[in-house]
């Protein structure tokens, strides 16, 4: 096989680290930004199901442990509705950790390379 | 520019990727650019987040939770947004640079490459091709440019690919290296044409396009470098022509990447499974928390799921037909399903295989949520009365249709039905109650012999749906056999070579017939596994001789190539035999031959041997030849299994060649032949048996095959069928009287004599009917010198030598010859004359150890008195 130079890589390399320095808030809020939704979009799908929150929710009305007395069904009800609550806190709480990271991931770019230039120029001008 | 394009979906895919050397060198300087800058960009990381967290460290950590932190400049803070900013950089640049695959065309079939003609949108399919497939191509280039060619032609890829890692391993399963072929290959390198610089020529833009199509025929993730390996051999009739040279043929070759591909799909299920098995609950509780506790169920049974999910499961290949019928049974109304198919076909994994759909909640809805759970009927009757058993189930069924979430499996199901006692009746009548009220339902097996027998008309047979599961074909069998050996080869520590996989199926499923594929295969190759590490040590190569050895020591057939000793033995059949057999040259030629087509393959598998009929005078020598066959080439005279058929003179007779009806025992021609299925089959005296037995014998002589009565197919391909007959004997002698042609008396026999006594499609049935002559006084001369040359054995052991004089031989001869009986005067000859005085001459104690009795003519002996110690 060919093989390429080292001189050849090394100037790749160079125009590769100033074209990827130059582009990269470009490239952030475009394909950068996409790709992160969708990572949070298919993770928040995925908590529904991963908690079991359908399952507990489509069973609402149907008795825990096979026990169909009044008394079975009405205690498997009020189990059932609290857990569909506390399991709807957990996704919602999961959902509220994903948007953060959104939001994080919107912000964080300018955010950074404001506080970088504000502490480097402050302190070269103190 | 491409020429050829495969239309979907109004896209045009196409070959577009540049290949040449200057776009390959820069295309590997991007890579190894791409990898340095990671590298970088890395270790700048770790520098910046060192020095951070030195600095916040001189400050104290404390202070980072302040805002005065983030906001008052601090050289610490420097840094920190510097790191922050570096692993973003890290970030995105292995976001640009990691490839993502594109997702395949989403078909079932893409139409075959076209040439290019109407303007569409170009998708570039080299997008789709793995690392390794990408650099094969590039390899090939880079061969055409060295040798100075002016086309890259599929052979070109075809070497291209040789250097990836799973191409090696298609080569060492093959028992190939790459310097068998390199010879014929480079040769036909030489012959390419000349020109610079090399372009793809269009039946390589075709190979490229076609392991595109297969690779999404066989809905792999990308096209792998073995893809284009089996399309460039595919379009090369030049490499099938080298392949077949080395004795692969296409149909092996295949098979061959079909394991290559099995492999992948096995890894990539295991992974989605892992990943499904995490939320499949493995208890007795399912998700939804609405079934209950089952103790005594679980005292009595396996739970197929809880297996599937922590892995004990085998994974299921090439069933899918059989899945979606059941599937179907299942939707269709919620019916219980009986799996009817022989012993070992499969039936267990099929269930095996539902289980691990429900791990992963790929099944009807029916089915979701639920665990499979197999009750062991042997467990749930031990150690109590019909009564008792009868009450545990109905516990047992209580649970089950407490806890609403339990398909029961059932193996075995004639179980409960097949004692046909009244305890039995109890169980299966409790089973059909529960299973009728809707409790639930259920997955069964049985056997077809089974449940014609027990199942079908009972009320068992009522409720469960039939779904028939047949042996795989030999193809399916290899298929599923390769998805076994990556087990068989860990546990061993040994290498399978295809060879050895595909003949453990072919053998397995020519000479063993009372086990069914691909259980027998299984096996075959997990005993072999078994004797190649002990014999040959670690990591040895499993090879198709090993598989045949182990079959051929089951059987008692030859299967493994011929060796020298066995070759030289099976050149010289004719002269071994002629010890024995004096003249007949034409029988003795017939069989011969017949032996050397059996044992070099060149007849057919579906037939016996061969079958003669020996026709001639009594004494001519005919039983003796299928005597001398089986002492010569089957090892032993008990090689030969023998039926006068004078006993079967009535038709109720041919119970004793099959078996009584309604016994479990087979006949004994039939019990014979399955206990050696390599033997000589000798009917002895054929006209003298019912014309309705001689029936039997047609099936046999065209399908070689014959049923018992217990049903059991036994298999005739191994056996050489003589059958011997006097009929027309007077006829024969006759005619070798009047001096007419042997060819002449042949037809004349068939054609006139034989008519009244065999049907001609009887006689049609044999491959050689073969006329025995009277012997004349030579003949019988040279047969006394047989017979002396016995007796002369006989006294051996006893330490006595034996001589017979020239003139007594002639004597005896001339004495023994009579044309109407052959040789049978002579052998009461021998009998009365020479060893009758022999017996006397060791009982009155003349003839002692050394000594050697000497035969006069007159039927006279003197003893020769040897040295005295």
């Amino acid at each position: 096989m060919t093989k390429p130079s080292v001189s050849l890589i090394l100037k790749i390399t160079i125009i590769d680290a100033l074209r990827e320095g130059l582009l990269f808030p470009f490239w952030w809020y475009s394909k950068g930004l996409r790709d992160i939704f969708t990572k949070l979009f298919a993770c928040a799908k995925e908590s529904v199901s991963f908690f079991g929150l359908d399952i507990w929710a489509k069973n609402l009305f149907v008795p825990m442990y096979g026990e169909t007395s009044f008394t079975g069904r009405f205690v498997s009800f009020l189990v059932r509705f609290f857990m569909v609550i506390a399991r709807s806190f957990a996704v919602g709480l999961w959902m509220f950790i994903l948007v953060l990271i959104g939001m994080i991931s919107v912000v964080i770019v300018p955010f950074t390379l404001f506080g970088f230039f504000m502490h480097l120029i402050g302190m070269f001008i103190s | 520019m491409p020429r050829l394009g495969i239309p979907f979906a109004e896209k045009m895919y196409v070959w577009s990727m540049d290949t040449d050397q200057s776009h390959t060198r820069m295309r590997e300087a991007q890579y190894s650019a791409s990898r340095l800058l990671s590298g970088l960009l890395f270790g700048k990381l770790v520098v910046l987040g060192l020095i951070a967290l030195f600095l916040i460290y001189l400050q104290g950590f404390d202070l980072i939770f302040t805002l005065s932190f983030w906001l008052e400049p601090s050289w610490a803070g420097v840094f920190v947004y510097l790191t922050i900013l570096c692993g973003l950089g890290l970030y995105a640049h292995q976001s640009q640079t990691v490839k993502t695959i594109p997702a395949m065309p989403e078909a079932q079939e893409l139409l075959e490459p076209i040439p290019l003609a109407q303007e569409a949108q170009m998708i570039n399919i080299s997008d789709f091709f793995s690392e390794d497939a990408k650099k094969s191509v590039e390899r090939a280039y880079d061969l055409a440019t060295n040798f100075g060619h002016a086309h890259v032609d599929p052979l070109h890829l075809f070497i291209g690919t040789i250097d990836t890692q799973e191409i090696a391993v298609v080569f060492s399963r093959l028992g190939l290296t790459f310097e068998t072929i390199q010879e014929p290959i480079g040769r036909k390198l030489q012959t390419r044409e000349f020109g610079k610089p090399p372009i793809l020529s269009e039946s390589a833009e075709r190979v490229l396009l076609e392991a595109f199509r297969q690779a999404v025929h066989e809905h792999v993730r990308e096209v792998n470098a073995s893809e284009l390996f089996a399309c460039a051999y595919k379009q090369d009739l030049f490499l099938q022509e080298v392949f077949l040279d080395n004795g692969i043929d296409t149909v092996m070759f295949e098979n061959m990447l079909e394991w290559l591909r099995i492999h992948e799909k096995m890894r990539e299920r295991y992974k989605q499974f892992q990943k499904a098995a995490y939320s499949k609950p493995t208890g007795a509780m399912n998700r939804s928390m609405t079934s209950v506790a089952t103790p005594l169920l679980d005292a009595v049974s396996e739970d197929l799921t809880t297996a599937a999910v922590q892995g004990h499961l085998p994974m299921l290949i090439d069933r899918d037909k059989e899945i979606e019928e059941i599937f179907r049974v299942i939707e269709g109304g919620g019916q219980s399903v009986v799996l009817v198919g022989s012993e070992g076909v499969g039936k267990t994994a099929l269930i095996a295989g539902i289980a691990e759909l429900m791990v992963q909640e790929d099944v009807p809805s029916i089915l979701q949520d639920k665990r499979l759970v197999r009750i062991s009927i042997p467990h749930l009757v031990s150690g109590v009365d019909a009564s008792q058993a009868q009450d545990r189930l109905l516990q047992v069924f209580y649970e089950v249709s407490r806890s609403k979430n339990i398909i029961l499996v059932i193996n075995d199901i004639d179980q409960i039905v097949s004692q046909g006692s009244a305890g039995a009746t109890d169980l299966a009548a409790t089973l059909v109650d529960f299973l009728s009220r809707g409790g639930t339902f259920a997955l069964a097996t049985t056997t077809p012999q089974a449940y014609t027998a027990l199942v079908e008309r009972s009320m068992i047979g009522r409720i469960f749906q039939k779904v028939l599961i047949s042996e795989p074909d030999q193809q399916t069998a290899i298929h599923i056999l390769e998805s076994k050996i990556g087990g068989i080869e860990y546990e061993q520590n040994v290498i399978f070579s295809y060879e050895a996989v595909e003949k453990a199926v072919k053998l397995s499923d020519r000479y063993m017939h009372e086990t069914y594929l691909p259980k027998k295969a299984i096996e075959i190759a997990r005993e072999t596994a078994l004797q190649v590490a002990k014999t040959k040590g670690v990591d040895a190569l499993v090879t198709g001789q090993d598989i045949a050895a182990i079959i051929s020591s089951k059987t008692g057939i030859p299967t493994t190539s011929v060796g020298e000793d066995e070759k030289t033995k099976l050149l010289s059949l004719e002269t071994h035999m002629h010890g024995r057999v004096i003249g007949q040259d034409e029988a003795v030629n017939a069989i011969a031959s017949a032996l050397r087509r059996a044992r070099t393959e060149l007849r057919s598998g579906s037939r016996p041997i061969a079958t003669f009929l020996f026709l001639g005078p009594t004494g001519a020598g005919k039983t003796e030849l299928a005597k001398t066959v089986a002492e010569t080439y089957f090892g032993s005279e008990n090689k030969m299994i023998r039926l006068d058929m004078s006993e079967y003179q009535d038709t109720s007779s041919i119970n004793r060649m099959l078996g009584v009806p309604g016994s479990l025992q087979g006949g004994l021609l039939t019990e014979a032949v399955r206990k050696n299925p390599f033997s000589i089959v000798l009917l002895d005296e054929l006209e003298k048996a019912h014309p309705d037995i001689l029936n039997v014998f047609l099936q046999v002589f065209d399908d070689g095959r014959l049923t018992d009565v217990t049903g059991r197919t036994i298999d005739f391909t191994n056996t050489i069928i003589i059958a011997t007959s006097n009929a027309g004997t007077q006829y024969i002698q006759d005619a070798v009287s009047r001096g007419e042609d042997i060819a002449h008396i042949k037809t004349h026999l068939i054609e006139e004599e034989l008519r009244s006594i065999y049907r001609p499609e009887f006689l049609n049935r044999f491959d050689g009917v073969i006329v025995f002559k009277p012997l004349n006084e030579q003949d019988v001369f040279e047969i006394t010198k047989l017979f002396m040359k016995t007796v002369a054995s006989r006294l051996e052991s006893k330490g006595i030598g034996f001589r017979a004089e020239d003139a007594a031989v002639v004597e005896l001869a001339h004495r023994g010859f009579d044309p109407k009986f052959g040789a049978r005067p002579l052998r009461r000859l021998v009998q009365e004359e020479v060893d009758n005085a022999i017996a006397n001459a060791l009982l009155e104690g003349t003839a002692e150890r050394r000594d050697t009795i000497v035969l006069e003519p007159g039927g006279k002996i003197h003893i020769e008195k040897g040295s005295i110690l």
